[in-house]
């Protein structure tokens, strides 16, 4: 029967560019028989079984005499033998549910917005990895929502899973994390860690990451004690000051710069985890009432308004991501890591919680007249340390400040910056 | 190790064997119990101790030898008492000796070296013999387990008694503060060590009476070990630690002082109770024109208070019925409160002189300003409670709805009066 088709009449090459061009998604017709157009005159006006305007030329299909004009033959669901009523209402149906319709069969007035629905739903799609393509294998780490794992998806990944609660109903939420994947995604920059799209699909939400070889800084200070001389330590800062001044040009902020997050191989440096915020909003933490979990070394890289802000009985329980984080306390976070790096270990080292909280909280800083470095070093302590956040510069600055550093370490009196230890009301 | 003698600011020292490090002291430490009962009795030896308390003593000593080494297999599990700071803490039945203890587990994910300095530093535990400290059977790792095991008090600790009671009688807390003192003081003469945590939720009691401290901080590795922290909507620092400055004993003084507020007026006093819930909790025997002319430090006007939320007075008057909620602050908030505020205090005209005289001086900000432990032994306050007949087991038993484990002395008419105003301050505060 194809084959006494004549080749004119039929337009099968448009119909499956249609088909390439919106892929099916959740909410699709399960009737999908393609119609065969064939071109047909009607001398007595009859109607568009589509736009129903009136018509005189157009198309005609040979199975279930369904009539349109030319023009709306893309718009025409497959569906050969379905009345036009059945259609309609699965038309109806789909919008209703908020969902994307197969083919963009809505009137002219909707065009626009399903047009964006069926955008947005294209970026997604094109991050989002089944599931089942990856393989995980050894666990090499655990945060407070998430495990991460080796794994591999066409090569080596890090894959970080997500410890999901039971309300999985939260759609606001899985939205939002949605769209912080695509944010991130679009993320490129040496510094930073390569996205490489999640797994969006609850139960298993994931992110899939290029996989770090390097140690993180972390490892390199506390565990292994390395030294680096300062040429080293000041490269290494300059590189996280462009991956981070990058991130927060793209308006994204880090939220959980340490030194945990920062690995280091062969001379370069990149920065991990990055501001995934939403996505803790469907995990179940061990957040335990009338108790605030401190893990080790947390505390000295947040910033005194995030820090006076911590509380221990507030029903529900805090949400760490609703603290004030902004540009400028990734900035406090940084000096935090401009000091391990420089001191070895972190601030207030061995102090009890509490007195953490109300030391920073009140302005006070951890004394540096330890520290043998030159004033420009300790300068740029002070500023990314700033009670105020709006007396923290930014990251470019700060590369600049760097840059300019003495690159010899300088045999000064190490005895200057007695000051550092008053605080903010007293200056 | 460097963070030990940052701490130390005493340099205070740990007998041997809590800090070495080496394997070299292995055998040493390694080393079973003397097991004499001479030896016992030199254990014993100037502690000025009563027939009851040396008898009870070597009665846990002796049941102590028949334990042997403890493993994870031999217990059996009984309940859970309580989880806090790190650590889940069970009773358990140990079943080789048919003791019951208290088990606390705490997880660490650490090498082999450092868990075994952790339970090597934890043997201090052995030699602290008080009739004021509770009792301590052995450490064991397992499964990334520390495990603690200790003598098992009945009674829980006071925070759990508080619940229950509403308030604790001045006449209680009398005995409260004897044993702690005295424990503070066995802690510090025989081992010289500070305890740094005192708590209304470290000091334990049982049926028979006894008020017994734990939870000291006697080793800085498994401090130092711990992955988390918890901070809670409480804190007993004393101001001068909160500052970072130099701290002492003295510290634990205030923690104590401000333990006793907390037990009298049942409430956690920071911030202080505002006349209206002092009024919801003691009724009419509290009088505020009373308060206002004895007491200048009642309602303050500070330079801090301006920076306050907005929440807190509506809070505290909107709560001031239900006596022992707080209003909220943040925890900086709370624990600037404590650093530039004035100093918390129990009203007067309800307690008596000495017991006020007594927590108003372990409150002092100023470290220097607040009695030492041995003038603090010689508090009227405390005089005058040692030479009471209170019966205190009665007392524990009667708020822990416990059986009592001893025969109860004679039914003396300060018990009975004891009981009865407990029961009056419990309906206070259920108002």
């Amino acid at each position: 029967m194809a084959t006494q088709q004549p080749s004119t009449s039929t337009i099968p090459t448009t119909v499956t560019l249609v088909q390439d061009q919106s892929p099916r998604t959740q909410g699709c017709m399960v009737h999908a028989i393609e119609h065969r157009f064939i071109n047909f005159i009607k001398v007595k006006t009859t109607s568009c079984s589509l736009c129903e305007k009136s018509m005189i030329i157009g198309l005609k299909c040979r199975h279930c005499k369904y009539r349109c004009h030319r023009e709306c033959v893309d718009k025409v669901p497959p569906s050969c033998g379905l009345p036009n009523k059945y259609v309609d209402f699965f038309r109806e149906t789909m919008k209703n549910e908020g969902r994307i319709i197969i083919n963009n069969t809505s009137p002219a007035a909707d065009e626009s917005r399903s047009e964006r629905l069926r955008q947005n739903s294209l970026t997604m799609r094109e991050w989002d990895i089944p599931y089942d393509e990856l393989t995980i294998e050894e666990k090499i780490g655990a945060g407070r929502f998430s495990t991460v794992y080796k794994g591999r998806w066409h090569g080596l990944v890090a894959i970080k899973t997500f410890n999901l609660n039971n309300s999985l109903d939260d759609w606001k939420a899985l939205e939002a994390f949605k769209q912080e994947v695509v944010t991130f995604c679009k993320t490129r920059h040496e510094n930073l860690i390569l996205f490489m799209g999640a797994c969006m699909k609850p139960p298993h939400l994931a992110i899939v990451t290029s996989l770090c070889q390097g140690l993180t800084l972390y490892t390199h200070i506390h565990l292994r004690k390395d030294k680096f001389n300062l040429n080293r330590l000041i490269m290494i800062a300059q590189q996280i000051c462009q991956g981070m001044g990058y991130l927060h040009a793209r308006g994204i902020v880090h939220r959980d710069l340490k030194s945990k997050n920062i690995y280091y191989e062969n001379g370069k440096v990149v920065i991990t985890d990055f501001g995934l915020c939403s996505v803790t909003k469907l995990c179940h933490g061990n957040r335990i009432r009338g108790c605030l979990k401190v893990p080790k070394g947390w505390l000295c890289y947040l910033a005194p308004e995030l820090i006076r802000s911590l509380h221990a009985d507030s029903d529900p329980p805090q949400d760490l991501n609703d603290l004030p984080f902004s540009p400028a306390t990734d900035l406090y976070a940084f000096g935090t890591v401009w000091f391990e790096l420089l001191v070895g270990s972190w601030p207030f080292i061995g102090q009890p919680p509490e007195v953490i909280i109300w030391q920073v909280g009140k302005g006070l800083k951890q004394p540096l007249t330890n520290l043998r470095a030159p004033r420009e070093i300790k300068n740029i302590l002070m500023i990314c340390w700033a009670y105020q956040p709006e007396d923290r510069h930014d990251f470019s600055k700060l590369q600049l400040l760097l840059s300019k550093l003495p690159k010899k370490r300088l045999q000064r009196s190490p005895s200057h910056p007695t000051y550092l230890l008053r605080s903010v009301e007293s200056i | 190790m460097s963070r030990n003698q940052n701490k130390n600011k005493l340099n205070l020292k740990l007998p041997p064997g809590s800090v070495d490090s080496g394997d070299s002291s292995q055998d040493q430490n390694e080393q079973p119990l003397d097991t004499s009962i001479e030896a016992l009795h030199k254990t014993l030896e100037g502690l000025d101790l009563d027939d009851q308390q040396r008898q009870r003593l070597e009665t846990f000593l002796t049941q102590k030898q028949k334990v042997g080494e403890l493993t994870g297999e031999d217990f059996e599990y009984l309940g859970e008492l309580g989880a806090g700071n790190g650590g889940v803490v069970t009773k358990v039945l140990h079943r080789p000796s048919g003791l019951i203890m208290a088990r606390k587990l705490i997880h660490l994910e650490v090498k082999p070296a450092i868990r075994n300095q952790i339970i090597r530093e934890l043997k201090v535990l052995h030699e602290c013999n008080s009739p004021h400290i509770v009792g301590f059977y052995g450490a064991f790792y397992s499964d990334g387990e520390i495990n603690i095991c200790m003598e098992y008090m009945d009674g829980g600790s006071l925070d759990l008694v508080l619940k229950k009671a509403g308030r604790i009688p001045e006449q209680v807390l009398g005995k409260v503060t004897i044993a702690v003192l005295k424990g503070l003081n066995y802690l510090r003469e025989k081992h010289q060590i500070m305890h740094r945590d005192v708590k209304p939720s470290n000091i334990l009691v049982n049926s028979r009476g006894e008020i017994k401290i734990c939870d000291f901080g006697v080793s800085g590795q498994l401090i130092d070990s711990m992955a988390n922290s918890f901070v809670g909507t409480r804190s007993y620092m004393s101001p001068e630690r909160l500052q970072g400055t130099h701290y002492t004993i003295q510290s634990d003084i205030w923690s104590l002082g401000l333990s006793l507020v907390e037990m009298a007026i049942g409430r956690y006093p920071v911030p202080p109770p505002e006349p209206k819930e002092l009024k919801a909790i003691f009724g009419s025997q509290y009088q505020p024109e009373l308060q206002d002319s004895s007491n200048d430090a009642k309602t303050p006007v500070s330079p801090n208070s301006k920076t306050r939320p907005a929440s807190f007075s509506q809070n505290s008057a909107s709560n001031s019925t239900a006596g022992d909620v707080c209003p909220r602050l943040s925890i900086f908030e709370l624990l600037d409160y404590i650093v530039n505020e004035p100093q918390p205090t129990i009203p007067s005209g309800i307690f008596s002189a000495e017991f006020k005289d007594l927590v108003d001086s372990c409150l002092k900000k100023n470290p220097v300003e607040r009695p030492d432990l041995k003038t603090l032994m010689n508090h009227p306050y405390v005089k005058k409670s040692e030479s009471e007949d209170l019966d205190f087991a009665r007392w524990v038993c009667q708020v822990m709805k416990l059986e009592p484990s001893t025969p109860t002395k004679n039914t003396t008419a300060t018990a009975t009066s004891v009981t009865t105003s407990v029961a009056s301050a419990s309906t206070a505060t259920n108002v």
